[in-house]
């Protein structure tokens, strides 16, 4: 045993820690991350939602223009 | 508080732990439904605003206005006026003929009562109705028009016509005529300016407007008698005022809206049957000069009916939108009211308790800690943060720091400190929950405590803070994490929010048992509570915040150490603030939906979903995305409606919130000196965690991939001298 990091008194026993270092290690290996909360890896829920988004703000910011263009154009009369 | 990044994993790991940066398209779509909501809510407002006469110019009636151009044919004329043509033409009552005509209605109250009055009497009434409340009480508008009475437009909502711009009165008189049209399906050939009188007042600032009117095919109706039933001078002088002379016919002035008309109905029983008894008959307007003025109320035409259907479903839009903004505000006041009483008694007794000198965590705690610092090119900051925490005073301390794949040298930074205690893991890159996931791997000691690389703390910052972990059932502990670089607006309002967070709602959470969130920045954990909650996990952004929530679920008690103090690097731009809220706010929107079960499990996971969660929505989330409601409302009271109530009712909050902020300066014993910023601060911070929860709601909708991004460092921290304490 080569460098020695701690002693252990047991009695009359004495333990010898080996370093940290020379630890018996491994690396794990995961075959599947969990997938992120609310992630969509597909993108279809990203593109649905875009459509969506554009499709109601447009049809909302065309009704607002609508209604004004109807009101001002009764009072322009 | 350090917001940790890594390297961009390989395309084939969906890591998490990362700054997320929003993607191309992200803005885009924030910016369009910003756009089209901000649009929609401006234009409720405006038409509201509009409704309320707010925009209406001074309504006291003009003196003095020279009349000479008004025709000598109109001013000699009869009360109902067409100057269409080259030559004016004004039309009389007929002898013992009464014209009653009721302005300023449909009123939900008198109308009705106006209405029987005259059936009760076989008399018929002409009805100039406000299009506004036309829009309100369609029902009324419609009875007038099943009972034979004349309807006619009297404005939308009552301006001072001659003062406004010619378009403006087009749209006050086109709106009223649609919302009869669309209400009654006929159209409106009668008109009565407001504040008019009989053609003898009429002056040079009435022209354009009888002009106009005329033009668009309007017979101006004004009034011989005026009943002034608006002085509610008294039954009898109602009946006396409109009363005429002889058999003379008349168009009587009286008002069926607008106040108290229980004299104008009283007066309507006397007067009818009176005058009915000397000969006269009641009828209207249109009935009274039939063939020489065209009907009243003809068929509308396609055009006014779908006109009108516009304006009635945007004004019953803009009275749903500006109620529910109410009824939000309301809610929004009496969440931020309940949360600032409940988070002040809460703290208050909190430190009463915990400052108490019997209090006691159990017998002191002095086993040995491992410090876990994970860090990515953090060559800035890590040194003084290593070098406070390998000087801890507390005995056996090991710092473990995990170089996560640093490309600026962190770990020959740690390495060139030769500290004998401190120890560099290099890991590939992994992200934060995997570097400390390393770390504790590595740790040789049962206590861990974590710490952020740009965190420094106190000499007896980890002393204090293990010391709760005298108590075997608390498996995690949060200390108490201070804003180290206060230079700057930014640095100030981060230091008033960090202050006010840890000693008002940590305390709160701590009373109740459900703190949902150890700061990365400084937190000890027992390894059993760490690795019964599973360990750091990578599938959410605040891995502090599932750590902490899996450690309430595992069965262990989570508490709040305030003693133990740490000095963290506030993000110092605005960019840096965005991303790091933006992490925040969305790691926690995943945390919350990850353990969503915790709602209905059994035993503690339970019981902490049914408090934490709970309150962790009510005052983090669903606050936040109502507090703006406070500043718009505000401006929208201060400019249309009562200034002085608006005014009041935002400075109370004001006030409040300066009161807590005061108190949680004193329980922190921290100078008052930077609440002077505090207005600014919240209506900042109001702004700012209100868009970063709706991009954060829709990243979350959205299922988007977050991309990684490195927040600046600077190394500027300056510590104020230790505590005298």
């Amino acid at each position: 045993m080569g460098r020695v990091t701690g002693r252990v008194h047991l009695g009359p026993v004495v333990g010898r820690v080996p370093p940290i270092e020379q630890a018996h290690t491994e690396i794990a290996h995961f075959e599947e991350l969990p997938k992120p909360v609310f992630a969509d890896t597909s993108g279809i829920r990203h593109r649905r939602l875009r459509r969506v988004t554009y499709a109601v703000g447009a049809l909302l910011l065309t009704v607002l223009i609508a209604f004004w263009i109807s009101q001002l154009t009764g009072a322009l009369r | 508080m350090s917001v940790y990044e890594g390297r961009r994993p390989a395309r084939t790991q969906p890591a998490t732990g990362s700054v997320g940066r929003p993607g191309r398209r992200g803005p885009h779509l924030l910016a369009l439904l910003a756009l089209a909501l901000l649009a929609l809510l401006t234009n409720m407002l405006l038409v509201e605003a509009y409704l309320r006469n707010d925009f209406a110019p001074d309504s006291e009636p003009g003196e003095g206005q020279p009349a000479d151009a008004v025709p000598a044919a109109v001013t000699t004329g009869g009360p109902v006026i067409d100057v269409s043509g080259a030559q004016p033409h004004t039309y009389r009552m007929p002898p013992r003929t009464i014209a009653l005509t009721f302005d300023d209605g449909p009123d939900p109250r008198w109308t009705p009562q106006i209405l029987d009055v005259l059936h009760r009497h076989r008399a018929q009434g002409t009805f100039f109705v406000l299009g506004s409340l036309v829009v309100r009480h369609p029902d009324i508008a419609r009875r007038i028009v099943a009972e034979g009475h004349d309807i006619g437009v009297h404005t939308f909502t009552h301006p001072r016509v001659s003062a406004l711009s010619p378009w403006l009165r087009g749209l006050e008189h086109a709106a009223t005529r649609g919302a009869i049209a669309y209400t009654t399906g006929r159209g409106s050939t009668l008109y009565r300016p407001p504040y008019s009188s009989a053609v003898d007042a009429l002056d040079n600032s009435d022209m354009p407007t009888l002009r106009e009117t005329s033009r668009q095919g309007y017979r101006t109706v004004l009034n011989d008698l005026d009943g002034e039933d608006w002085q509610r001078p008294g039954v009898e002088a109602i009946v006396r005022n409109a009363t005429p002379v002889g058999t003379a016919g008349a168009i009587v002035l009286l008002h069926d809206a607008g106040g108290d008309r229980s004299q104008t109905v009283a007066s309507l029983d006397r007067l009818i049957p009176r005058l009915q008894a000397r000969g006269y008959r009641f009828t209207t307007v249109s009935a009274a000069l039939s063939g020489r003025i065209p009907s009243a109320n003809p068929p509308a035409g396609f055009t006014q009916r779908s006109r009108g259907w516009a304006l009635v479903w945007m004004v019953r839009t803009a009275d749903f939108t500006l109620e529910a903004l109410w009824l939000l505000l309301f809610a929004a006041g009496l969440l931020f009211l309940g949360r600032t009483v409940l988070v002040v008694a809460a703290a208050l007794r909190h430190a009463r308790r915990r400052r108490s000198p019997g209090w006691s965590w159990g017998p002191p705690v002095s086993d040995p800690v491992s410090i876990v610092v994970p860090a990515f090119n953090e060559a800035t900051t890590i040194a003084p943060a290593v070098r406070s925490l390998a000087g801890s005073q507390h005995p056996g301390v090991e710092v473990i720091v995990v170089d996560d794949a640093s490309t600026d040298g962190t770990g020959a930074v740690v390495d060139s400190l030769r500290l004998p205690n401190v120890r560099v893991i290099r890991t590939p890159s992994g992200g934060k929950a995997g570097a400390l996931n390393t770390g504790v791997a590595f740790a040789r000691h049962d206590l861990i405590v974590m710490v952020d690389a740009d965190t420094v703390v106190e000499p007896d910052a980890v002393h204090r803070l293990v010391q709760p972990l005298a108590d075997p059932r608390i498996g995690a502990v949060s200390g108490n994490v201070k804003v180290g670089n206060r230079r700057g607006l930014l640095g100030v309002w981060q230091h008033i929010e960090y202050v006010v967070g840890f000693n008002l709602d940590r305390r709160l959470y701590d009373t109740l048992g459900c703190i949902p969130t150890i700061p990365g920045a400084l937190g000890a954990f027992r390894r059993r509570a760490v690795t019964d909650a599973g360990g750091l996990r990578v599938d959410t952004l605040a891995e502090d915040t599932d750590l902490t929530i899996a450690v309430h679920r595992a069965g262990w008690r989570v508490v709040f150490e305030e003693s133990a103090r740490a000095w963290t690097e506030a993000p110092t731009g605005l960019r840096q603030l965005w991303r790091q809220r933006y992490r925040w706010s969305f790691g926690t929107m995943q945390a919350l939906w990850k353990h969503r079960r915790a709602l209905v499990d059994r035993g503690p996971s339970g019981r902490f979903g049914r408090r934490g969660l709970l309150l962790v929505t009510l005052f983090s989330v669903l606050l936040p995305l109502l507090a703006p409601l406070l500043d718009i409302m505000a401006v929208y009271g201060l400019v249309f409606l009562d200034r002085w109530a608006a005014m009041i009712g935002w400075l109370s909050m004001m006030v409040i919130q300066a009161v807590t902020s005061a108190v949680a300066f004193r329980l922190d014993h921290e100078p008052l000196r930077p609440l002077w910023s505090l207005p600014l601060q919240q209506i900042f911070y109001r702004q700012l965690m209100y868009l970063v929860l709706l991009h954060s709601a829709l990243t979350a909708l959205s299922g988007k991939r977050l991309r990684w991004q490195k927040l600046r460092r600077t190394g500027e921290m300056s510590l104020p001298s230790p505590r005298a304490a």
